[in-house]
């Protein structure tokens, strides 16, 4: 097997919370708690869960935008922190990233050929003649016209700023995309624009993806391996046939349930268990989702499981069986 | 009714047409809806942002925000007239008779009371009863929507409980008069997937007890599959095509409902590609002539281009707007 693009390795962050009187501190919120993952050339890893989960912490510190507290991120086998500078910043131009809300991550005072150049800028790529045919290149790639770059964000519309945030991100040739749940925000006719449009960029440049999404059937269309996240913990990990043919935490179990099928009929009652996500700053003790757990024993209380397992990994101390 | 012979609907709204005018000239934000909903019924009805679906809620309501209005159209609670009625008449049927939930539960919770207090008013306000009383049946309300330990959640404000919580508290707060009609306007949209099952579920069950229709809105087709009995699919302001759910999602008729239960990602469909539709939803000012999908439609031709499809029924209780239905 050929060598990760990108590995993790105990990624930790807790942020402190300020509250009172001259901003002490006030707890913190336990974001991510020790996760580890790889993403291969050209494969797509999907990070799925619900809010305060982690996903999007996970996102950012791959993306560089915020440090992880422990923990170290290696890309092509260097780790992004004591890397020389020449070699962090060809790991920084390889991983772009793709925001959930295409309005808020384009700056409106810049036109289309400017946001989308503005990656070659800040790495230094290429001379201004050989920017803007980069810019118009890429701009056709994602299908929007490139005579129509010097118009700005606000006369565009959702699906088509998601394009030009995708362009940019691809106009530095990166080896990695981080999307973070870039569906989202986009009306339904116009997400399976968007997701074939990302499927065929990356069939077409092998580009690998940290894909960020809390919705099961795009996990499953379009992700190679995924990441069940829940409470800062990765709580399974495996290829995507193998998590969706036979999941073994109960978590995921949960979450598949969950997942409103289109003309499956009414939901029948009792398939997802009571309760809510125990809140990030007082973590439970134990396996996070044992509150909730239908299977959870006296042991789920006391010591959160190890994530084992090999290609299959689940943290669980009493697992589904297989069907 | 004594010798009713067929009870009236518990909500009927018929050729309900809605107008916001603009700067740029009147932008027809629905434009002639007619529907029914039985008493135990749900109705869902799906559609894109603009597609009129929230409007048509709210108009249902008298909630309509300035400077829309109503041009048209007659609706009718248990059989009777409440559209027209003036605004005092209008509070005391949202109260008795509609009750509504929204995706955002601030809307309707106030900041500044406590969530029991609040459900404890919405409760007497049309009763004679004292506080203990109020206070009882809020309560109860808090323990029939699944919030665990009514008692001491009853004094927490909005902000300190959480996003399915907050949910669960206006639930309870629409459902303290009995209501014959609730509307819920995307009400798990904001929710995490495990608490939107969650919910969907306590719908379901408090309908099943307390046979109110509903008027469920949402843009998600899992979601108006997983709750609703008929589905009304709507596109630029109209419907345009109506069936049992069941039907609709085996035998979609309308060119534009077949593509966005097509366009869906599924488990299971990890090797296909998905089918797109081109373009995206026309701005409200600048309709194709005929029919409003006719730019986007594979199907489309001359004929299409001519006049807006009316809504045909197609054998029994399926409707469809679109000329070429028969040749899908």
């Amino acid at each position: 097997m050929t060598a990760p693009l990108l590995s993790a390795e105990g990624l930790f962050k807790h942020f402190p919370l300020r509250g009172g009187l001259f901003g002490r501190r006030a707890g913190k919120v336990h974001a991510l708690n020790g996760i580890d993952f790889a993403i291969w050339p050209g494969r797509t890893l999907a990070l799925v869960g619900e809010s305060g989960c982690g996903k999007t912490t996970a996102a950012r510190a791959v993306a560089g935008l915020i440090r992880p507290d422990a923990g170290r991120l290696l890309f092509r086998g260097k780790d992004v922190a004591t890397a020389s500078g020449n070699d962090r910043k060809s790991a920084r131009r390889a991983m772009q990233m793709v925001f959930q809300d295409p309005y808020g991550s384009l700056n409106p005072r810049l036109n289309v050929n400017a946001i989308v150049a503005e990656p070659l800028v800040i790495h230094g790529i290429g001379d201004g003649a050989a920017r803007r045919d980069r810019v118009a290149e890429v701009l056709a790639q994602v299908g929007i016209d490139p005579r129509d770059g010097e118009r700005y964000p606000h006369e565009f519309s959702g699906g088509q700023r998601q394009r030009i945030a995708i362009a940019r991100a691809l106009a530095p040739e990166p080896e990695l995309i981080i999307a973070d749940e870039p569906l989202s925000a986009l009306d339904v006719s116009i997400q399976s624009q968007v997701l074939n449009l990302l499927k065929d960029i990356q069939a077409a440049r092998g580009l690998a993806f940290l894909f960020i999404t809390h919705d099961l059937a795009v996990v499953d269309y379009f992700a190679d391996e995924v990441a069940v996240m829940y409470l800062g913990h990765i709580v399974e990990r495996a290829p995507r046939a193998a998590l969706f043919a036979a999941p073994r935490h109960p978590y995921t179990r949960t979450l598949l349930a969950a997942a409103p099928r289109p003309g499956g009929g009414k939901r029948r009652p009792g398939a997802v268990p009571a309760g809510e996500v125990p809140s990030p700053i007082d973590p439970p003790a134990g396996c996070p989702f044992h509150p909730r757990c239908p299977r959870a024993v006296s042991a789920c209380r006391e010591t959160m499981p190890i994530l084992s397992g090999g290609d299959h990994a689940f943290a669980c101390h009493n697992p589904e069986p297989v069907p | 009714m004594i010798n009713a012979g067929v009870a009236p609907p518990a909500l009927e709204v018929e050729d309900l047409a809605v107008v916001f005018p603009t700067r740029r000239g009147d932008v027809l934000a629905v434009a002639g809806v007619s529907y029914a909903i039985g008493r135990g019924r749900t109705l869902g009805i799906v559609g894109e942002s603009g597609s009129g679906k929230s409007m048509t809620a709210l108009a249902v309501m008298g909630l309509l925000p300035a400077p829309g209005r109503m041009t048209s159209g007659r609706i009718h609670v248990g059989g009777d007239l409440v559209s027209g009625l003036g605004e005092d008449d209008m509070t005391r049927i949202r109260g008795e008779r509609i009750g509504m939930i929204f995706q955002e539960p601030m809307t309707a919770l106030n900041p500044v009371f406590s969530v029991g207090a609040q459900i404890a008013e919405a409760w007497s306000l049309h009763r004679k009863a004292g506080r203990a009383e109020a206070r009882d049946a809020a309560l109860a309300l808090l323990d029939r929507v699944r919030i665990p330990e009514p008692s001491r959640r009853y004094d927490d404000y909005p902000h300190q409980i959480s996003g399915g919580q907050r949910q669960r508290a206006m639930i309870a707060m629409a459902l303290a008069c009995k209501p014959e009609v609730l509307i819920a306007d995307e009400p798990t949209t904001a929710l995490d997937v495990t608490i939107q099952a969650q919910i969907i579920e306590l719908l379901l069950e408090i309908q099943s007890e307390m046979g109110m229709a509903i008027q469920f809105i949402s843009h998600n087709l899992g979601v108006i599959s997983e709750i609703a009995d008929d589905v009304a699919v709507m596109y630029a302001g109209r419907i345009v095509e109506y069936a049992p759910s069941s039907r609709l999602f085996e035998s979609p008729r309308h060119p534009y409902t077949r593509a966005l239960i097509a366009t869906i990602p599924r488990v299971g469909a990890h090797d296909t590609r998905l089918p797109a539709i081109g373009g995206q939803v026309p701005h409200p000012l600048a309709l194709p002539p005929g029919c409003p999908f006719s730019d986007r439609c594979p199907l489309a031709d001359d004929d299409c281009r001519k006049a807006v499809p009316q809504l045909t029924t197609q054998g029994d209780a399926h409707r469809v707007a679109c000329i070429k239905a028969e040749a899908t």
